[in-house]
């Protein structure tokens, strides 16, 4: 694999990196996962 | 030493509102009674050491329900250091009724007197300095919508917390004082002198949650007999003599504040609802309210927005760029067939609908603030009763319109546990907001934009409920009475457009980071799945992975009309994100050879579907089984076993009904009569029968259980 | 006996008594239904229940089948 592919590929895989962290924490904190949008019931 | 301030008061008073105004967290003001039963903490802005702790919107501190329940454990269990009671001076005879209550706790109190603007606007004026005599602790005017001296109160409240001097209770009739008098004393070895006054009042209610250790069986039994004397003498019972007593009170309270005895004034509010819950008008304006709201977000205003989305950004804009920069730096094919295909077309396509969204999200918003929700539960509960659930119900299905999490999360105040369980399995049937690119793809890539279909989804989820409702409270899982109903309609009022459009911002940003996490991960990994085969070589979809699995799926679906392996996948990753269907079908749909315009998916799919199988997918995806976050909380209220029922009547239900749909759908063309033609005809017999067979009655089992002794 | 549930729409009754017992009568005086307490029928929702009742300056909706508990004069 060349270069441009290898960035391009890391680059997707830091976005699936922070994708991911960013479910786990809001599983973490109400276990809605980023549903809605509508939360005014997730106090 | 931190400084613990609680805020109470009734449901609607503005209690929330000046939480967030001293807390400055921003939460949603909910217009619906019951909406909190978690209480809420924050610090207060500017003060390190002081902490205000939201209590639930409450009547009064009686033992029956779960917002009063946990009001009072927390003012009586962990006394806080000052209570800050909201009252809605719109409404004062009622909130003064609570009032009296907080005043016995022994705790320090100050009133916060909230919604003057309204008093004003009736041409009322309140005496503050009258009523804070008669109360006997501090009151402060405040308007915390409008963030009017809210500081001061909580300021009045701290100064309270530190002077440490517990409320004086009010004095009820003489009779009443006698004997709350004898009860006192002979508690008050028991309790903490600051509460004395409380436990009296509450040993004379025979309040079920009120106990005091060390209290000898025959001190108990004096109790009782002070009790009985009182009730015969006045002939009413303990908890009827104590209710009357406090209104008495809080009449005279409102008299001293210079607000004589409510009159029953006719304000705009019951004007409007003359009309809005009248007997004739009610339930067609509330279609029509229904209808308007799907049908201007999904076929008119949303439309435009989408099909530019669609076919410029997404189809001239954005793919070509990007094509055409991974192509120049060189980059290997199967990645740029990643990035473009996979998760550009995928979470564009998902993306496309947020136009849609977010209209429809601002008409909620809009129906919620006004508060012609609470009319609607009003309207619904004689329907609902019809088959065993009130019109309480309903609220989850209303929240559940734009997420089905919250929704279920609010049937917790629902205190009938058979009530709970069966709107917890049928909230989900409501249209949620993941659903809505769903809908408008179907509708406009299928029928080409037909004003009918997405009204009718929402139309069919909400017979899906009342028939759901029906057939269960048939079985002997569910049968049983009503829950009591008993429902304050506050007024309307018209909802700013900072508050609307907090709210449709709030949601569309929640929507462009769901695309941009659990569906973006979601078509990444589908891309993956329809691009290899079990060797890991790259083959064409139909000889994918995705394909494979895909294809075991696919025949069980085939009697809906839909037994495509795509169709079938894409329904599956639903579970993971409703939208993931529109996702998934970005990326399968798209992969044909000419992907540069967007838009051309929606042609793609066009071949695979014909009407009827179109609807019959759009209806199974909307009933079936709610996405892992959904079950998740179904769970969480339901527990394990109850949730796989609730999944799998769900799953069941929809097959149901898609199947009809279908092989009706295809006879109404074809006038032929095939073997899916006749499932389907036994499908809706059974289905009728357990519409309108008998239902089992809880008290004939009793009978057969007497009889037999 | 006369009850709340007798009233038509536009009426007005003084409550003499409430009946019954338990949770649903305490939230029906807790909302302010009490003895001497003027109330008014305002409407009667489609399909005959709840009903909607203004009393001590607000609006309440309940159901026919609690008014049977609220004795009016």
């Amino acid at each position: 694999m060349n270069l441009a592919t290898f960035l391009v590929l890391a680059a997707l895989a830091a976005a699936a990196g922070l994708a991911v962290r960013s479910i786990r924490k809001k599983k973490k904190s109400g276990g809605c996962s980023g549903c809605c949008g509508s939360c005014r019931g997730c106090h | 030493m931190g400084i613990q301030i609680a805020l109470a008061g009734n449901p609607n008073c503005g209690k929330t509102t000046l939480f967030n105004a001293l807390t400055g967290s921003s939460q949603h003001v909910g217009n619906w009674p019951g909406v909190t039963v978690e209480k809420k903490e924050g610090r207060l802005r500017g003060h390190a050491d002081v902490t205000v702790q939201d209590l639930p919107g409450v009547y009064s501190l009686s033992p029956y329900t779960l917002e009063e329940v946990v009001a009072r454990d927390y003012l009586v269990g962990e006394k806080p250091d000052a209570i800050l009671n909201i009252v809605d001076a719109s409404n004062l005879e009622r909130n003064l009724y609570l009032t009296t209550q907080l005043l016995e706790l022994g705790v320090p109190v100050v009133v916060a007197l909230n919604m003057m603007d309204v008093v004003r606007k009736q041409g009322g004026v309140i005496d503050v300095a009258g009523l804070s005599r008669a109360l006997g602790c501090p009151v402060v005017e405040i308007s915390a919508l409008r963030g009017e001296h809210c500081v001061q109160a909580a300021e009045e409240a701290i100064r309270a917390a530190q002077a440490g001097q517990a409320a004086k209770p009010q004095r009820f009739d003489d009779a009443l004082e006698d004997t709350l008098g004898q009860i006192e004393a002979l508690v008050s070895p028991c309790c903490p002198p600051a509460q004395a006054r409380w436990y009296a009042v509450k040993y004379f209610e025979r309040d079920s949650r009120a106990k005091l250790d060390g209290l000898t069986d025959a001190v108990q039994a004096k109790i009782e007999a002070v009790i009985v004397s009182a009730e015969d003498a006045a002939d009413d019972d303990a908890e009827s003599l104590v209710t009357n007593a406090r209104y008495v009170r809080a009449a005279v309270l409102a008299r001293a504040a210079g607000r004589p005895a409510g009159q029953h004034r006719l304000t705009v509010s019951d004007r409007i609802d003359r009309i809005v819950t009248s007997r004739v008008f009610g339930f067609p304006i509330f279609a029509a309210i229904m209808f308007l709201v799907y049908y201007i977000s999904i076929s008119t205003v949303g439309t435009m927005m989408t099909d530019w989305v669609n076919d410029v950004l997404f189809g001239e804009l954005i793919p070509p760029a990007v094509e055409g920069f991974l192509v120049s730096v060189g980059c290997a094919d199967w990645l740029q067939s990643l990035v473009l295909d996979g998760v550009i077309g995928g979470v564009g396509a998902v993306l496309g609908f947020l136009p849609q969204m977010m209209v429809l999200f601002l008409l909620l918003a809009f129906l919620e603030d006004c508060g012609y929700m609470v009319r609607i539960a009003f309207l619904m509960d004689r329907l609902f009763r019809r088959f065993g659930l009130s019109g309480k119900s309903f609220i989850p299905m209303l929240i559940g319109m734009g997420c089905g999490v919250p929704g279920i999360m609010a049937t917790r105040t629902i205190e009938n546990e058979r009530d709970r369980r069966m709107t917890a399995i049928t909230t989900t049937f409501i249209p949620c907001g993941a659903k809505l690119p769903i809908i408008a793809l179907i509708a406009g890539a299928l029928f080409d934009g037909a004003w009918w279909v997405s009204p009718s989804a929402y139309f069919v989820g909400v017979a899906a409920i009342i028939c759901t409702g029906i057939i269960l409270k048939k079985t002997a899982l569910f049968a049983g009475d009503p829950a009591p109903f008993v429902m304050e309609l506050p007024p309307y009022h018209l909802p700013t457009v900072k508050s609307l459009l907090i709210h449709m911002w709030e949601r569309a940003a929640a929507f462009v980071k769901k695309a941009g996490t659990v569906i973006f991960l979601a078509c990444a990994a589908i891309w993956f799945l329809q691009s290899f085969n079990f060797r890991l070589e790259m083959v064409n979809a139909g000889e994918s992975m995705l394909a494979a699995i895909g294809g075991v799926l696919a025949p069980v679906f085939a009697p809906l009309g839909w037994g495509d392996w795509r169709a079938a996948v894409a329904a599956l990753t639903g579970l993971v994100a409703k939208e993931n269907v529109v996702g998934t079908f970005g990326v399968l749909f798209g992969f044909a050879e000419v992907a540069e315009d967007g838009a051309e998916f929606w042609g793609t799919m066009a071949q695979v579907f014909t009407a009827a199988s179109a609807y019959s997918y759009l209806i199974f995806n909307l009933l079936c089984a709610p996405c892992f976050a959904a079950i998740g909380a179904v769970r969480r209220e339901l527990g394990g076993k109850w949730t796989l029922i609730a999944v799998g009547y769900q799953c069941l239900f929809a097959y149901a009904v898609a199947l009809c749909i279908y092989q009706y759908g295809t006879f109404a063309v074809t006038r032929a009569f095939t073997p899916g033609l006749a499932a389907a005809l036994v499908v809706t017999a059974a289905f009728v029968w357990l519409l309108v067979r008998p239902a089992k009655r809880p008290e004939r089992k009793l009978q057969r259980a007497a009889a037999a002794e | 006996m006369k009850t709340l549930r007798e009233l038509k729409p536009g009426e007005t009754g003084t409550v003499v008594r409430l009946h019954g017992a338990g949770p649903v009568k305490r939230r029906i005086m807790d909302m302010g239904l009490t003895k001497g307490v003027s109330v008014l029928v305002r409407k009667v929702a489609p399909l005959g229940d709840p009903i909607e009742v203004s009393v001590r300056g607000y609006e309440l909706s309940l159901r026919r089948a609690d008014c049977e508990m609220i004795q009016i004069d």
